[in-house]
């Protein structure tokens, strides 16, 4: 146990290293810095609310909440999927000089933006409450939505990771996937609006049960439902399985890889 | 024979039987898109050897460390190591953050060649007088000199005490006065004990420091013996002089 716990320590030591050396390096180079974790989701919604409320193509009580709760949670997934996807070639020189386990990479990356998604919280609490959305018992279930998120978003970051060096173009593959993701889960409209014969889409897809899981508690003041768990942890496993496998098949072949 | 130069005795820590392996490449090389940097490398190390890894440039010796190391999976042949062996390939300023200070950039280093946190902290005093960057250390690293950044890699890579060293063209870095500290504290290191494999070109290093030699040619052991027997060989072949150096 001890020959797996040892390793296990230093691995956790460096991911904390790392995540903190590229958050340091964000911020230090903008004058706001950490600042800019809180600003972007809500310059997002500023945006998603004017295309959505004043031009009205859309309409919804507590639009902007709406809006501001579905951009942030789906920004950490996407953002967090892509760099995880592609951790491995931008850690080749490292990859090259020391042998590390592979997987401590995409970590690092999903990491970091968990972080600025944490940190983010800080804003929606009292915003949601400025919206007469006070804290409800529900709010209990917040840590097993978070929770869940995450091994989503490491598990396809994990899969992701294996297959970007193999097949570089994945990446614009991805980007479009990603684009194509965001019209498709939930964020501009609520998925209960939807029409019940495309429902059966919306509870496959982790990224709109999550957004719509958080929602749900932060909203409505309900618990989250088995649906709302059920897509996302299955993504999370079976990808999380598949890379797991590949990386210990496939990790020293990657680190051979011209990137 | 010298007398520093005895035949392998300790325990068998790692075995390479005609080990090879290939690059994929995307643009074809001599009509092929597979490069086999190594092709056919047989030798082994024994606890408390100092092998030095002789051959020309292209020849396969850095793809060879890195084998050693498990950075590489070979391809054909065999490689065996020693249960639960650890390897560390040095590297001055690997893994630096710019961002990061001195102090913490020593941590995350010395954490990166396989020393777990609690070591390394214990080891910092040591590393910031031996760099002896004064203030500096506590400062980041966008703010050092390229002098300062290898002083600072340097220390921390003499921290690194792994079951077998890895060495490639490591050797004294800095000013005058810090290549002399520098090269003395790698001669240390390497006496010190430790198993030792190390690539060099200077043939005195190879006299004075090892107690083993391999000639690797074309990606294929050439000739393992004595560092004396190997370097004349190798000499007698690159220079034309089995006493010139290179």
């Amino acid at each position: 146990m001890r020959t797996v716990l040892v390793p296990f320590a230093r691995y956790l030591n460096i991911i904390w290293f790392k995540v903190y050396a590229n958050l340091k390096a964000e911020t230090e180079k903008m004058y706001l810095g950490s600042l800019w974790w809180v600003i972007e989701p809500m310059l997002n919604t500023a945006v998603l609310y004017l295309v959505f409320k004043v031009i009205r193509i859309g309409s919804a009580d507590n639009l902007l909440v709406l809006l501001y709760v579905g951009a942030a949670i789906f920004s950490w997934f996407s953002a967090s999927v892509t760099m995880g996807a592609n951790a491995l070639v931008t850690n080749a020189a490292l990859m090259q000089q020391v042998q590390l386990p592979k997987w401590i990479f995409p970590v690092i990356a999903v990491a970091n933006q968990s972080w600025k998604f944490l940190f983010s919280l800080v804003i929606v609490f009292p915003f949601l409450w400025a919206f007469h959305l006070p804290p409800t018992s529900a709010y209990l279930a917040l840590p097993a939505l978070v929770f869940t998120q995450a091994f989503t978003i490491i598990g396809l970051s994990l899969l992701l990771c294996v297959v970007i060096p193999f097949f570089p173009d994945g990446r614009t593959v991805l980007a479009s996937g990603m684009n194509l993701l965001m019209w498709l889960s939930g964020i501009f409209y609520q998925i209960d609006k939807v029409a019940p014969e495309h429902q059966g889409f919306f509870v496959a897809n982790p990224a709109a049960m999550l957004v719509d899981g958080f929602r749900a508690v932060l909203m409505d003041g309900r618990w989250p439902e088995a649906r709302h768990f059920v897509s996302p942890l299955l993504f999370g496993a079976v990808s999380g399985g598949l890379g797991w496998f590949l990386l210990h098949r496939l990790g020293n072949r990657i680190a051979k890889i011209p990137v | 024979m010298d007398l520093d130069t005895v035949p392998p005795a300790g325990e068998l820590l790692i075995r390479l039987e005609q080990a090879a392996l290939k690059f994929r490449l995307r643009r074809p090389l001599n009509g092929s898109r597979e490069f086999w940097p190594l092709q056919s490398v047989t030798l082994d190390l024994h606890r408390g050897e100092r092998l030095g890894i002789l051959g020309s440039n292209g020849a396969g010796k850095t793809t060879l460390m890195k084998l050693l190391a498990g950075i590489y999976e070979k391809d054909r042949g065999t490689v065996w190591r020693a249960p639960g062996l650890s390897v560390s390939l040095l590297s001055i300023g690997i893994g630096f953050e710019s961002t990061l200070t001195g102090h913490e950039n020593a941590i995350l280093v010395g954490m990166l060649f396989g020393l777990h946190r609690a070591t390394i902290e214990k080891r910092i005093p040591r590393i910031r007088d031996f760099a002896e960057l004064g203030g500096f250390f506590d400062q980041p690293l966008y703010t050092y000199s390229s002098g300062m950044l290898l002083r600072l890699g340097f220390s921390v890579a003499m921290e690194v005490n792994p079951d077998v060293l890895l060495l490639d063209e490591v050797m004294g870095v800095g000013d005058a006065h810090f290549i002399e500290k520098s090269t003395q504290a790698l001669s240390d290191k390497i006496h010190s004990g430790l198993t030792v494999a190390f690539i060099t070109h200077d043939p005195e290093a190879v006299r004075k420091l090892c107690t083993r030699a391999v000639w690797i040619d074309k990606g294929a052991t050439r000739l393992m013996g004595t560092p004396d027997e190997v370097l004349a060989a190798y000499l007698l072949e690159t220079t034309g002089s089995i006493g010139a150096a290179t």
